[in-house]
């Protein structure tokens, strides 16, 4: 009777803190491509959507095979989730985490892209793509290949259709 | 590096990275790295969001007038904004497949790309919310032989 009467007046947000406790026992076991085993609790895991369904559709009793993810990457992924478990703790603090979480090399920004995006962690996923965004605005062609080791593999007739296509702006 | 290949990143990943550089790199960088990324530089969603103010470049066509504007100004072409055509503007609007969402025109845009526009992205059938940013100026076309 305490605990009811006591979840009516603060409403929705203790209720939901309660159940995040009552849940933080319950722990997945995730295996990366490399065969390493993380253990994880399910409150970090569920948000990525891709194990979410799993856990809802009774698949993640054994351990869960990530076969796209090793483990270097899943250790960072991991440990974003974790700081994102109760995202309006301080949003300050979370900010300066996330800007310095992805200040890292672009093979490790990569990874983390193709990981979230395997694992469907929508936060992750847009600030990873924020990021290369970001590295890409202002860059001309060149400049983008060389950053990113991107090869050229277009013909020059081909540069010029599409050149034709997107820069006509001011002709006459 | 050997393993990450950023032209054959996954196309949704892509997507979602080319939706936010702009409109400029959109037409003026990104459709020139890579065949891959030139496919997927052409997706509507990457053009819900179109803003043709800003631009700090000019594009290497510009035609005889154009350049006459730039000569007028001291050859200083990034305080210069050449208008852009009509059918340039429609083209452009024309890639969000009527899924554009915002629109900034640029300066002196011809009343036909506003119409166009409301054609196109429901504007009259009120199907999808536009902001048009719309900078009129004035003396620019006069100076139009």
């Amino acid at each position: 009777a305490i605990q009811s009467s006591r979840f009516s007046c603060v409403g929705f947000p203790l209720a939901y803190i309660f159940l995040a406790c009552k849940k933080k026992s319950m722990a997945l076991k995730l295996k990366s491509s490399d065969n390493k085993i993380f253990e994880v609790e399910e409150l970090v895991a569920v948000q990525s959507e891709t194990i979410k369904s799993l856990v809802e559709d009774g698949c993640a009793n054994n351990v869960i095979p990530l076969p796209n993810v090793d483990s270097k990457t899943l250790e960072l992924v991991l440990d974003w989730c974790k700081n994102h478990v109760d995202v309006k703790l301080d949003e300050e603090k979370l900010k300066e985490y996330e800007d310095k979480f992805i200040e890292v090399d672009l093979a490790v920004l990569y990874d983390l892209l193709m990981a979230a995006n395997y694992l469907n962690i929508k936060d992750l996923l847009n600030r990873a793509s924020q990021k290369v965004a970001d590295m890409l605005k202002g860059k001309k062609p060149e400049q983008i290949r060389e950053t990113f080791n991107i090869v050229n593999d277009f013909s020059p007739e081909e540069e010029e259709e599409i050149r034709k296509e997107n820069l006509w702006a001011f002709e006459e | 590096m050997a393993r990450t290949k950023w032209e054959d990143l996954e196309e949704d990943c892509l997507l979602n990275v080319l939706t936010r550089v702009g409109t400029e790199s959109l037409l003026y960088d990104i459709p020139f790295v890579c065949k891959s990324w030139y496919r997927v530089s052409l997706d509507p969603s990457c053009w819900k969001i179109i803003n043709f103010q800003n631009f700090v470049r000019q594009a290497p066509l510009a035609s005889e007038y154009s350049r006459s504007l730039i000569n007028c100004n001291g050859g200083n072409a990034t305080t210069v904004m050449l208008p852009m055509s009509c059918e340039y503007l429609k083209s452009i609007i024309n890639r969000s497949r009527g899924n554009a969402t915002v629109v900034m025109l640029p300066f002196s845009c011809p009343n036909e790309v506003l119409r166009y526009l409301a054609n196109q992205c429901g504007l009259g059938r009120s199907v999808a919310p536009i902001k048009v940013g719309f900078v009129a100026c004035v003396g620019r076309r006069n100076t139009r032989k």
